[in-house]
């Protein structure tokens, strides 16, 4: 019987194969098929995230940014930058999402890592300390 | 309530929003995959480190975490509170510290969870130190050989089982035999006679009201102003079950390296390996034998190890701790009960047997033992209470043939009067410690054949004539014997007439 296949393993496999050129379609036909056979499927949105780290981790960055507000393009520059030099990376591709919920400030979702400057979590913070005081 | 001050509140949130980062730093995350029976599954979080604390973000606030399985793909954490809030999908966070609570004298008189939120109603408890939960226990180096008496104020243990300042000693016996009684009083032997020593009682799993019950003795006792009680019930998540000891512990430990001396008590560390064997099935460790996990050994070794006598250098404070085994049908050969006896420097076992036949304290003579209280026993106990473990245990073994009626020979006669005596002196009501004293003087009474024409019926009111007497006419010679150094000559020439004419009034 062959060997169960770690996620981690797997979403290395997937990084190389887009790295080398093959195309995205492929590589996800061939995961699937994988998945399938081994009864797997349950775990693919955990080998999408994992293979996003993975990418992330070899400097692609790509992630979504959430605001109360839209935000100007120089704040949206300084944040790329920013995520560029902390997190040594060598494209930084952002999806932008609008979210009065937030109430002010933005948030950052990149794989594995987050910039969290919304007054929502900063009141969610606040309430927890006082309710432990 | 109590009663709030605007000023203070205004102050406290301004410095709390002042506490809040306002940087754009990247924080590393991970998030909830899977959730249930207190059991969160994190993916992501790569960096996170053995018994790290995570923070969940809910939508009701913050929920603190400790990572206990750290596997190739995802982490196994353990829930510090109720799992009703946490969903997949939700953001969790490091910390960046391990777990730590409160410690220090602000917690005295306090009842608290094993995280140090009180559970008393009393104010919010601000502490000037914080004390790690899973600390490493003091090197070679850095202790000292067990010198010093604890004395329990129960006359069998000092006498026959003396506990020393350091030691671990297990309380182990079956359900009902008087575990927690014994170590409830030691801890007021400790105000009773004023020894300075802190008590901190760990209830794992223990029923409220029975917490609630002890704390009321405590109370009244005036007992409470030194000890501090950690409080977890059945209903409580089992990862505050398992922490419980640890926090306990960690509060002691506050005492011992500030040159003071601090008594542990553990009720029970059965619960303890119970609460332990629900997590790690849960977190899909293998199990081994009676389905606890292999490292069951560790948990409970881990722990007690963090008991010691420190050296001079250190302070020469001390933690004592007296963890107790609840044993099934008097079986001392189960897992968690050899593995705890191994542990620790002794055992008081308690029987069932003793305590429906009227023998209380319930404790076994034969299978009792103390590893390295000798050393720390009183001068003045040693001195009178020489052979009374090995005349007890023989008459005990004696005492199963004269159920049959056969003829005896007067030598083997006497050992058994004198053994009917020893064991009604032992016998001792509960919440009533004696101390150095009136143990010597009581002892030495039976001991020195005074109480030999005494009915067995008649000797704990002639105990108790013999006392009155001793103190009323002799106070200040049983004030220097209290001190615990040898009696004088002439010290025991007053006890051995006292008792010649009390015992007078006590015979057929």
């Amino acid at each position: 019987m062959a060997r169960r296949l770690s996620r981690r393993l797997l979403s290395t496999y997937v990084a190389d194969q887009l790295q080398a050129g093959v195309s995205a379609h492929d590589v996800m036909l061939q995961l699937a098929a994988y998945l399938l056979q081994n009864r797997r499927l349950n775990e693919h949105t955990l080998i999408v995230r994992d293979v996003e780290m993975e990418l992330a981790r070899r400097g692609q960055q790509v992630g979504s940014l959430h605001s109360a507000f839209p935000l100007s393009d120089q704040t949206k520059a300084a944040i790329t930058d920013l995520i560029t030099r902390e997190l040594d990376a060598k494209s930084v591709s952002l999806d932008e999402f609008i979210d009065p919920s937030l109430v002010g400030g933005y948030r950052v979702d990149l794989p594995g890592h987050q910039i969290d400057q919304t007054i929502k979590t900063q009141l969610t913070t606040l309430k927890t300390q006082f309710r432990k005081a | 309530m109590s009663q709030v001050s605007v000023t203070e509140l205004s102050k406290e949130l301004r410095q709390a929003i002042e506490q809040l980062e306002t940087s754009g730093k990247i924080d590393e995350v991970g998030v909830v995959i899977r959730i249930g029976d207190g059991v969160a599954w994190v993916h992501g979080l790569r960096k996170a480190g053995f018994s790290e604390v995570l923070q969940i973000e809910t939508e009701d606030g913050i929920v603190e975490a400790f990572a206990l399985n750290l596997l190739e793909d995802e982490i196994g954490a353990v829930l510090l509170g109720e799992d009703a809030q946490v969903k997949a999908g939700q953001t969790v966070r490091l910390k960046g510290t391990v777990l730590d609570v409160p410690v220090g004298p602000e917690l005295l008189g306090r009842v608290v969870d094993p995280l140090g939120r009180p559970l008393d109603g009393g104010p919010a408890i601000k502490t000037k130190a914080r004390g790690i939960v899973e600390r490493e226990a003091a090197g070679v180096m850095d202790r000292k050989s067990v010198h010093e008496p604890l004395m329990t104020g129960i006359v069998s243990i000092d006498a026959m089982f003396p506990i020393g300042r350091g030691q671990r000693e297990l309380i182990i016996g079956d359900r009902q035999t008087g575990k927690t009684a014994l170590a409830i009083d030691t801890m007021i032997n400790q105000a009773k006679q004023k020894t300075g020593v802190i008590n901190v009682y760990v209830a794992i799993g223990q029923k409220l009201s029975k917490i609630a019950r002890l704390v009321d003795r405590l109370k009244h006792e005036g007992v409470m102003d030194q000890t501090i009680v950690v409080a977890t019930s059945p209903s409580d998540p089992a990862s505050l079950l398992y922490l419980a000891p640890y926090s306990g512990t960690a509060m002691g430990e506050y005492f011992r390296d500030n040159k003071g001396h601090a008594l542990m008590i553990y009720d029970d560390l059965t619960k303890h390996a119970v609460a332990y064997r629900q997590m790690s099935l849960l977190l899909r460790r293998p199990p081994g034998r009676e389905a606890y996990p292999g490292d069951v050994f560790y948990l409970h070794s881990r722990l007690l190890e963090r008991s010691a006598k420190l050296s001079d250098d250190l302070g020469a404070g001390s933690l004592t701790a007296l963890p107790i085994i609840e044993t099934q049908a008097g079986d001392i050969s189960a897992y968690i009960p050899t593995n705890v006896i191994s542990i620790t420097d002794g055992q008081i076992f308690l029987e069932t047997d003793l305590f429906y036949q009227g023998i209380r304290p319930a404790i076994s003579a034969g299978l009792s033992v103390s590893r390295v209280g000798g050393a720390a026993q009183t001068k003045a106990v040693k001195g009178v209470s020489g052979n009374l473990k090995l005349g007890l245990s023989q008459f005990r073994e004696l005492a199963s043939f004269t159920q049959f009626g056969s003829d005896l020979d007067d030598a083997t006669k006497k050992q058994i009067d004198r053994g009917q005596r020893l064991t009604e002196l032992l016998k001792q009501p509960q919440y009533q410690p004696l101390s150095v004293w009136q143990q010597v003087a009581s002892i030495a009474a039976v001991t020195g054949g005074h109480f030999d024409h005494i009915p067995a019926a008649n000797i704990k009111p002639a105990q108790e004539a013999v006392l009155t007497k001793l103190w009323a006419d002799h106070k200040k010679a049983m004030q220097t014997l209290d001190e615990g150094d040898k009696p004088t000559e002439a010290t025991e020439k007053v006890i051995a007439e006292t008792a010649k004419k009390v015992a007078k009034g006590f015979e057929d």
